[in-house]
């Protein structure tokens, strides 16, 4: 389906799949990302400042796929015009018009829009990869090594249990 | 628990690889598109196809600025070029070469804001020209008695 059909069209399509991807998927990672930090029950304060980050996070998820999202609808949004041979085409329906033709500026707003839409999209795509750098990254080296829980688990307590991992240290260095 | 933990954990995976993948594969289209409208050059092609003694639409060329205007009629050969000024308000200013219709092309130059002011033939047979059509604008009339088709590029 990719491959038959022309860019503009396959962008058009992807992104209404895309406009409502986002939203969904924003919630849906982040509570992923909440059931998947065990929070025993000593460990109320830490859960609570994990609740507060777990906020932030999202928040920010939703700013960058609302970015994103911004930066397709402009591309859709945006006069399509074809380059052919280094110029602009312009359509035979606006040239048979009645209306005067104004070249310059159709093609000084097709470049402000696209302009707008890259910056959005790439802005919006990149605070998405670094905000879920942890799963996409751990995801590929999790799939790489062989155990998937052992070192999820030490990273969980090192982080919740700061004091038993300077506790060892401590030891290690005594010793 | 720690299963269901785990299941969610092995579902969210690829599914977080999954969307990953399509917003790099959107962002990766739009980007392409944006580099090859925002590397083109300033130019705007036109395609006319004119009833006997019809006009087209108005073209206002960029202002203040010279633009080259290249015409010519697939219909019956013939092309002609001219370089132009467009002064807002006031009128355009040209210079270029008339097509070519059996003997040696001529220059065309000229200076008006009147409608209806030949500026240069694009037609073998003379008979389609691109005019004057007011003081900011230009257009490309038919005059002979068929209908002709073909395309004027502007450069800017």
């Amino acid at each position: 389906m990719l491959l038959g059909t022309s860019p503009i069209r396959m962008k058009q399509k992807l992104t209404k799949a895309t406009t409502a991807l986002p939203f969904t998927s924003c919630f849906a990672l982040s509570q992923n990302t909440q059931a998947v930090t065990p929070a025993p029950e000593a460990m109320r304060p830490n859960r609570l400042m994990s609740v507060h980050g777990n906020r932030h996070r999202r928040s920010l998820a939703l700013i960058c796929w609302l970015v994103f999202a911004a930066g397709l609808l402009v591309q859709f949004f945006s006069p399509h015009l074809k380059v052919s041979n280094g110029a602009f085409v312009i359509p035979p329906k606006m040239a048979a018009g009645r209306n005067a033709i104004r070249p310059d500026e159709i093609v000084g707003g097709q470049r402000r829009m696209q302009l707008l839409s890259v910056l959005l999209t790439v802005s919006g795509a990149l605070g998405l990869a670094f905000l879920y750098r942890d799963m996409l990254i751990g995801g590929a080296s999790r799939r790489s090594s062989e155990p998937v829980e052992e070192p999820a688990c030490r990273d969980s307590t090192r982080s919740q249990h700061p004091d038993a991992t300077r506790k060892t240290l401590d030891e290690e260095t005594n010793t | 628990m720690k299963a269901i933990t785990m299941r969610m954990q092995k579902f969210s995976r690829p599914g977080v690889l999954l969307m990953a993948t399509v917003v790099a594969i959107i962002t990766s289209m739009v980007a392409a598109n944006a580099t090859q409208t925002i590397t083109a050059p300033n130019a705007a092609f036109i395609s006319y196809n004119l009833a006997a003694g019809a006009n087209s639409a108005a073209i206002t060329p960029a202002t203040n600025k010279p633009v080259l205007v290249m015409g010519c009629c697939t219909t019956v050969t013939g092309v002609g070029q001219v370089s132009l000024t467009h002064y807002p308000s006031t009128g355009m200013i040209w210079a270029g070469l008339e097509s070519y219709n059996g003997s040696p092309s001529t220059i065309t130059s000229g200076f008006s804001g009147a409608a209806g002011t030949h500026i240069v033939y694009i037609e073998g047979d003379h008979g389609v020209d691109i005019q004057v059509a007011g003081a900011d604008t230009i257009l490309v009339h038919n005059g002979q008695s068929q209908t002709r088709a073909g395309n004027v590029t502007l450069v800017w």
